[in-house]
């Protein structure tokens, strides 16, 4: 993925969160996670991936 | 705003010299002029330089009587000290100002970027100066002072203008008294609240955005380097976000975001600055004295007007186009309006294009605003999340910054690059035949050779680039100045030349077109073409 397509991904969820609203947002972002995930062949990527986004969260 | 007890113009570095308006003769007043430039900022004072520098003389009314405290820009662009290198006033500029070159992005105490401009040793400046509006202001006009073809006139207010096509009466009040103003052509330098636009009912037409800012000056003797930093979600000011500058003289550009749970009034108090500037020097580890030297409010708008040009009137700088700070280009656009009018009025004004060639002004520049806007939407958005959705994207973004690249170039801010005339009616299409070099509508690259660099020995007027043979006869008082290279050299190569290529370069330093392999009267007739006002 390019840097100008991660941007188009990048508005396109933030626009999209504001349409499902706050209050669905997580179930929204973790539908999106698993259809993503579905299009992976390995299951350590994903795993990696879980790790990975759950890093750097602490204030 | 100054702190309680000190005047508007009691600032802790800078004097500010009081100027009065000349006492002017009978002949004086009623003598008809080519233009009149109206304000004395940065972007008035670069059109008079500009115009001079061609041989025009212009009338500069300013209704203060000193220097801007309103407006406060600090970054100049590699591209703005070209145009004060072709004025003669570089040398000021690069003696005080603080060059830069890179920026460092912090989420919640972490460094998670840091991004560096564009720069190698064919650059004769640097990507980025910073120094104080007054600064900038008092260089211009102590070189415009020294030009008998400018005539400055301060606490010389502007009551009201009647416009034509070509002419232009300004009703002007000065303490001595007031007098009608004959000219061809009027630039109105007078910016963001322009008079000029409001006698003539023009109206600003745009977006505003969300976010609020305080933009303050604090002086303190900070160690740190000339690099911009970006403080996101830090400690001092949670869901906003921190910019800070440093300037010469000790002085320190703290811009920060008002939060939500802030309103402006009280945001905007001494005290309440005061107690936010602390919290955020707690943030960068400061621990040492400093004093408020000056503070404001500022929001994000993208607003200018649909046309540049009224009749005989010309809107250059902040009177035409007002943009968010993020992209540092409010006084760069302004500075190039400025020339880029300055040049093609004096070539009208000395006979040697026809109006039509005006016409690519408003094309131009507008659309260097419009390219601004698009942007500026989008540093905007990241700056000041407008909503639930871009918050938690941005806060996203900030967070995987920290361990992954990728995440790093969405919080990069897209510093400026001069825009590009690829579409104006007096650009070339691309010569295809090229597989690389700078394309019609840039700037030219600039190359450092033979000890020196190519835009040193460009002309004010045009340049034609050669690679070839020199001619054996060539009339220079007709034509551009023609420079020949061997297409083999240093420059030869970067420009992707071969035998009998060429560049057709404009006096603002953008390439009108460029040819693969051509002969000089091919050139030569573009170049006539061009003043003519024809499409290219």
């Amino acid at each position: 993925m390019t840097d100008p397509e991660m941007e188009e991904i990048y508005e396109s969820l933030a626009t999209k969160i504001d349409a499902v609203g706050q209050e669905k947002s997580d179930i929204f972002l973790a539908k999106l996670a698993l259809l993503l995930s579905k299009k992976f062949t390995d299951l350590e990527e994903v795993m990696k991936c879980i790790e990975e986004a759950s890093l750097d969260l602490e204030n | 705003m100054r702190p309680h007890g000190r005047d508007e113009l009691d600032s802790l570095y800078f004097d500010y010299p009081r100027y009065f308006a000349p006492k002017l003769s009978k002949e004086k007043k009623e003598k008809s002029i080519d233009v009149v430039i109206v304000g004395a900022g940065p972007i008035g004072l670069t059109a008079a330089l500009t115009l001079e520098r061609y041989g025009i003389s212009s009338v500069v009314i300013e209704a203060k009587n000193t220097f801007n405290d309103g407006s406060r820009a600090i970054c100049i662009a590699r591209q703005s000290f070209h145009i004060f290198d072709t004025l003669d006033v570089v040398k000021q500029f690069n003696a005080k100002a603080l060059g830069w070159t890179k920026g460092r992005s912090f989420y919640r105490g972490k460094q998670i970027l840091e991004f560096e401009m564009p720069d190698n040793e064919n650059q004769k400046y640097r990507p980025m100066y910073n120094l104080e509006q007054q600064y900038i202001e008092k260089f211009l006009h102590d070189e415009v002072i020294k030009k008998p073809k400018i005539d400055m006139r301060w606490q010389s207010k502007l009551e009201n203008i009647e416009i034509g096509n070509d002419t232009a009466t300004l009703q002007i009040t000065d303490p001595h008294n007031s007098y009608n103003l004959k000219a061809k052509w009027v630039l109105a330098a007078d910016g963001a609240n322009s008079t000029i636009r409001k006698l003539l009912n023009l109206r600003l037409n745009g977006e505003n955005f969300e976010g609020r800012y305080i933009i303050a000056d604090v002086k303190m003797k900070h160690d740190y380097p000339t690099i911009r930093r970006a403080l996101f979600d830090p400690d001092s000011r949670r869901d906003g976000t921190v910019l800070i500058h440093k300037q010469p003289d000790d002085i320190w550009r703290i811009d920060y975001q008002i939060t939500e749970a802030e309103n402006t009034e009280d945001a905007i108090k001494e005290e309440t600055v005061r107690s936010s500037i602390k919290a955020v020097l707690k943030d960068i580890e400061f621990s040492g004295d400093w004093q408020l030297e000056w503070w404001s409010n500022y929001s994000a708008n993208t607003l200018a007007l649909d046309n540049y040009r009224h009749g005989s009137v010309f809107f250059i700088g902040d009177s035409a186009h007002i943009v968010p700070i993020f992209g540092v280009r409010g006084l760069n656009n302004g500075l190039a309006d400025a020339q880029n009018i300055g040049w093609k009025l004096a070539y009208l004004l000395n006979e040697k294009a026809n109006k039509n060639l005006l016409e690519s002004y408003n094309s131009e520049r507008r659309g260097a605003t419009m390219d601004v806007f698009a942007n500026a939407t989008k540093s905007t958005r990241f700056m000041t999340p407008p909503s639930y959705g871009w918050l938690t994207m941005r806060d996203a973004a900030l967070s995987l910054a920290l361990r992954h690249k990728f995440a790093g170039a969405l919080a990069n801010p897209r510093q400026m690059e001069p825009y590009s005339y690829a579409k104006s009616s007096i650009t070339m299409p691309d010569d295809e035949n090229f597989g690389s070099g700078p394309k019609p509508g840039t700037v030219i690259e600039n190359v450092f050779f033979d000890g020196k660099f190519l835009s040193d020995i460009l002309d004010k007027g045009f340049n034609i680039l050669w690679f070839g043979e020199e001619p054996k006869e060539y009339d220079l008082e007709k034509y551009p100045n023609l420079i020949c290279f061997e297409s083999k050299s240093k420059i030869g190569k970067l420009y992707g030349a071969s035998q009998n290529s060429s560049y057709l370069i404009r006096p603002d330093m953008h390439i009108v077109g460029r040819w693969y392999k051509t002969n000089l009267s091919e050139v030569l007739a573009t170049f006539k073409n061009l003043l003519n006002g024809k499409q290219l």
